[in-house]
């Protein structure tokens, strides 16, 4: 049996690197070749964060799509399952990859921690510790940049059901990777506890040993991006970098030194260009995807693939480097072996993407291989009632749509990372690749579906889905192959 | 992209039928050449003229008899051919004597006359005797060429006719003796009319008269068939002079010729049988209910005279068809018949043509035999072209090669009408 | 041969050194069904094997069967024209040459009635071959039903 990636996200950076590793992983990009299984673990107490929710969504399309094809062979390989559906609990609510925090919901800080019960001493000792607004704070928009008040909140792991649970189904094999932000609230304060709650010896938890022993990488996100000033937020990047230095050297004598973990990335980008509107929490808080995001999601599949050469109580630190300073950051611009990893799948993936919203219209039930024909031994199900079916568009198209968002969005942030043409600035369908010329005659949808009319036959015992992902996989390949574009 | 295997599959499939077509022409139906038989030659032939008392007015001046005797004596071919031959003088009743002439036609030709015909016994002349001798002395490579009056010599003249019968059942006998040896043979049956002057000796009744008058003779011409078509056909008899008719018998046994439907002065509908075309399909009447057919047919082959191939009496046909027309064929008929080379063209009518037809070319005699014969004689001097008893003898012929040959049709032409 | 005469009926013997010399003799019964077995042959195999483009309708087929069916008419035609008119039999010859035997006039006129008859007889198997080669075509297997 394969293992399993038990993927930690914490706060909103931890959400927006799992958004951008679905995205690879929907491309086809792979996990070390014994991890065929990613468990994504969404740690925010601002539920109603944007990131969170957005994250919460594609994971959630990911799954829906994962389920319905059959033994995948490139899009969509890994599956995807929730920590709840291992645990064979029940999960109510849609938001089943989070990890319920208890009492943050409608709680302040102050009520938290039972202020008002405390002795007077005691409150005084508080009040040096905690301003008067982070006592006042609603916990359920997060710590709005505070470990201090995310460390005392965090510290529920050890007791929840959801960690047990977690503790419960893991297995000698399997892995966790831990992905949080080092200048924020949540993820400062969530990365160092959960660490310390994986290498502890609780007797009340069944599995301990196996998690004591288990191999940990985990993503510390160095600022990467400011907030604007703003009167009604308390969020101020300008304490960023500092706080980034106070927890660096925190782990470095601790996590680091104590070689609590085997691996750890860390990702930064010193000056940080990026500034986006400062929001406190909730749904406002919906940042453009980023460059670092994206090299981070390939940090987990780093990890994964490099698993064996790690060892238990050796701490590796592992930086990443472009190959030259940009600020519009192309395939070119990466490193042989991160080129390696993700170019192939995100070019066929972005041309499938690209077909589905320009090129489907021309052949949907008029192309051989979307139509029955009364005659043919060999069955498609890819006909017009399947592209005008519910769980198609929503899911499916859904889910190519919010990819292609995320291109937009890395190609609009700063760096960029701008691989792909707009789709608004593609006149020719194959010129979708911003370092490549191509010929303006070249019709790329009509070559994949000619590739589509040669291998539908090959596929005409699977379902709809698996039909779907594995013919356009083939054609794509195909057609790039053929227009020499599949190198860079 | 293309499919390779099942294009391959398809380049393969067509070389197949590529290969299966590439054949020569298609043979054409071959004239059937039979055949040939060993050829026959012709060595020698033995002359007997009749020269009994009622012979003696054909040689008492030069006549007829005499030009066509002598032209028989000196034939051409015979002498180009180097055959021999031997001349006799035939005659007598109880005992017949046959007078040796020796072997020049010259000298023979000297003999035509009153006083050297005046040999061995001029009272009477038995010929069915004398059938006899000339059958016996014929082979395959010898003719026998027998010129007589054909007059019974019966004894018994109180009941000429009864005698005329036994007579004839006499010569039937004799030739089917001859013919049950099993070899071909032909006779050859020429009537010639010359003047007759002299003595007539009455068949029907005893006595005679003086007469001066044309009267016919007869040339009996007895040999292997293709000797006897070969220096007697058809157009060899003008040269005699007073030539008449003539008939030849023969055994018909398995003879066989060729013949196919043809679409001449066609009405109605129908369509051939490739290979076979005796047979034809889908055979319709016209608007009226007439349907007609061509029939050709190659008589080359057959040792008949013109005459009695055109003439429709010697023809049956089945019940629901009658013959409409006899042509000879000439091309531009556009038979398209490559078998054979059609010799004569029949159209056939009928308004129930389908099943299995027939037409039959009867072994009959021809018609100018029973218009030579007369039963009475007595009036000799108004017909000088008749001949007492002479169907009599025809007749025993006749029926001995009738039975001899199991049937009585020279060739039947089977069609089928579908 | 019981194909054109027999089954389609234009066996006429009246006009029989025609059909003796200029078709079965010469083997030209044969090229008339070559003409219709291969020709559509050919078009199907060439409509679903190569001709690739992907959004192909039924009638494209409609148009192929059409290309087929014409192609069948011209080359029956102008085949024909030459076993008859130009055969050396000289029966045959003569008969043509004649006018008053009617054979030039049944010869043009059958020339027409072969041309029809192979159209048909194409058409009919374009569409079988068409039932066939679909099942393996991977361009144009929908097609034309």
């Amino acid at each position: 049996m394969a293992n399993r990636l038990f993927l930690f996200c914490i706060g909103g950076t931890g959400a927006r690197v799992a958004k951008s590793l679905a995205m690879l992983l929907a491309s086809g990009c792979r996990l070390g070749s014994s991890f065929d299984t990613v468990v994504p673990i969404l740690i925010d107490p601002d539920s109603e964060n944007g990131d969170l929710n957005r994250t919460k969504e594609i994971l959630r399309l990911y799954q829906q799509v994962r389920k319905r094809v059959n033994k995948p062979n490139d899009f969509f390989f890994h599956e995807m399952k929730s920590l709840h559906e291992l645990a064979d609990t029940e999960a109510q609510n849609t938001g089943h990859f989070t990890f319920t925090l208890d009492d943050t919901l409608t709680n302040t800080f102050k009520e938290f921690i039972g202020f008002n019960e405390l002795s007077e001493i005691d409150k005084s000792f508080f009040r040096l510790l905690y301003s008067g607004n982070n006592l006042n704070s609603d916990l359920n928009i997060g710590f709005k940049g505070n470990p201090n008040m995310g460390s005392i909140v965090l510290d529920q792991f050890t007791q929840s059901e959801d960690f047990k649970n977690f503790a419960r189904v893991f297995s000698s094999g399997d892995s966790i990777f831990i992905v949080s932000s080092i200048f924020g609230g949540t993820g400062a304060a969530g990365f160092p506890l959960l660490l310390k709650t994986l290498r502890s010896d609780n007797d009340d938890i069944d599995g301990t040993a196996l998690l004591n022993n288990a191999i940990v990488g985990s993503l510390v996100m160095l600022p990467y991006f400011k907030v604007g000033d703003s009167d009604n937020s308390e969020i101020d990047s300008k304490s960023f970098e500092e706080k980034a230095k106070t927890a660096i050297r925190y782990y470095n004598n601790t996590l680091i030194n104590q070689h609590k973990l085997e691996c750890i990335y860390l990702l930064g980008y010193k000056g940080a260009p990026t500034v986006y509107e400062n929001h406190e929490g909730q749904m406002l808080q919906k940042n453009d995807a980023h460059l670092l995001e994206f090299i981070g999601a390939i940090s987990i599949l780093d990890y994964t693939r490099k698993i064996n050469e790690l060892d238990l109580g050796v701490t590796k630190i592992k930086e990443f480097g472009l190959q030259r300073e940009t600020s519009e950051v192309r395939f070119k611009d990466l490193d042989t072996s991160t080129v390696q990893c993700v170019y192939t799948h995100l070019v066929k993936y972005r041309l499938f993407t690209s077909y589905l919203q320009r090129g489907l219209n021309r052949s949907v039930g008029k192309s051989r291989w979307s139509v029955n024909s009364v005659l043919n031994l060999k069955k498609t199900k890819l006909t017009d009632d399947f592209f005008n079916s519910a769980a198609y568009k929503n899911y499916i198209e859904s889910f190519s749509k919010l990819f292609d968002e995320w291109t937009t969005e890395l190609d609009r942030n700063r760096p960029s990372f701008s691989p792909f043409k707009s789709m608004q600035e593609i006149a020719n369908s194959l010129d979708f690749l911003a370092d490549k010329e191509i010929k303006k005659t070249t019709d790329a949808f009509k070559q994949i579906d000619k590739c589509n009319n040669n291998f539908i036959g090959q596929l005409d015992s699977e379902s709809e889905y698996s039909q779907l992902l594995k013919l356009f996989s083939k054609s794509t390949e195909a057609v790039l192959i053929k227009n020499k574009l599949m190198s860079i | 992209m293309i499919n390779y295997r099942a294009f391959l599959f398809f380049l393969i499939i067509c070389s197949l039928i590529m290969i299966s077509s590439c054949n020569a022409d298609r043979p054409k139906p071959d004239i059937t050449v039979p055949e040939p038989e060993e050829e026959i030659s012709l060595r020698h032939v033995n002359y007997y003229i009749d020269n009994s008392g009622g012979m003696f007015g054909y040689v008492s001046e030069f006549n007829n008899y005499i030009s066509t005797v002598s032209e028989l004596a000196q034939k051409p071919d015979f002498i180009t051919s180097g055959v021999s031959k031997q001349f006799n003088f035939i005659n007598g009743f109880d005992q017949i004597v046959i007078t040796d002439i020796g072997t020049s036609a010259r000298y023979f030709t000297s003999k035509l006359n009153p006083t050297d015909f005046n040999v061995g016994n001029i009272q009477g002349n038995d010929l069915n005797k004398m059938f006899q001798i000339a059958l016996e002395n014929t082979s395959s490579d010898t003719l026998t060429i027998f010129i007589t009056d054909a007059i019974y010599d019966i004894q018994q003249k109180d009941d000429p006719l009864n005698s005329l019968i036994v007579e004839s059942r006499e010569t039937r006998r004799q030739f089917i003796s001859r013919l049950n040896s099993g070899d071909d043979f032909q006779t050859l049956f020429i009537k010639v009319s010359s003047n007759f002057s002299g003595r007539y000796y009455f068949g029907r009744k005893f006595g005679q008269e003086a007469i001066d008058m044309p009267r016919p003779f007869y040339i009996f011409v007895f040999g292997h068939s293709d000797i006897v078509n070969s220096y007697f056909s058809d157009s060899y008899f003008d040269r005699l002079d007073g030539y008449e008719n003539h008939f030849r018998y023969f055994k018909t046994g398995e003879m066989e010729i060729p013949y196919a439907v043809a679409s001449h002065n066609q009405m109605g509908d129908f369509r051939f049988v490739r290979n076979d075309r005796k047979r034809v399909t889908n055979a319709t009447t016209d608007r009226r209910n007439n349907f007609q057919i061509g029939l050709a047919v190659d008589f080359s082959s057959l040792p008949l005279s013109s005459d009695y191939l055109t003439d429709l009496d010697n023809y049956t046909i089945s019940p629901s068809f009658e013959i409409a027309e006899l042509e000879p064929y000439n091309s531009s008929m556009f038979l398209g018949i490559s078998d054979f080379e059609p010799s004569h063209v029949f159209t056939l009518r009928s308004q129930r043509p389908h099943g299995s037809q027939n037409m039959k070319l009867m072994n009959n005699s021809p018609l100018w035999i029973s218009e030579s014969h007369t039963d009475d004689d007595s009036e000799i001097q108004n017909q000088p072209d008749k001949t007492w008893g002479i169907q009599y003898l025809i007749a025993g012929i006749e029926d001995a090669y009738k039975h001899m040959s199991k049937r009585n049709y020279i060739v039947n032409m089977e069609i089928f009408i579908e | 041969m019981d194909l054109y005469e027999g089954l389609f009926g234009i066996g006429v013997a009246r006009y029989q050194l025609i059909f003796d010399h200029a078709l079965y003799y010469s083997n030209g019964y044969v090229h008339l069904g070559l003409i219709f077995i291969l020709t559509p042959l050919l078009f199907t195999a060439l409509f679903y094997f190569v001709y690739t483009y992907p959004y192909s309708k039924y009638w494209y087929w409609l148009i192929a069967l059409a290309v087929c069916a014409v192609l069948v008419f011209a080359i029956t035609y102008q085949h024909t024209l030459n076993l008859i008119f130009t055969n050396t039999h000289p029966e045959l010859r003569a008969a043509i040459s004649d006018p008053s035997t009617g054979y030039r006039n049944f010869a043009s006129q059958l020339v027409m009635q072969l041309s029809i008859i192979n159209i048909f007889l194409s058409i009919g198997l374009f569409a079988i071959y068409s039932l066939v080669f679909k099942q393996f075509s991977k361009s144009q297997g929908h097609l034309p039903i």
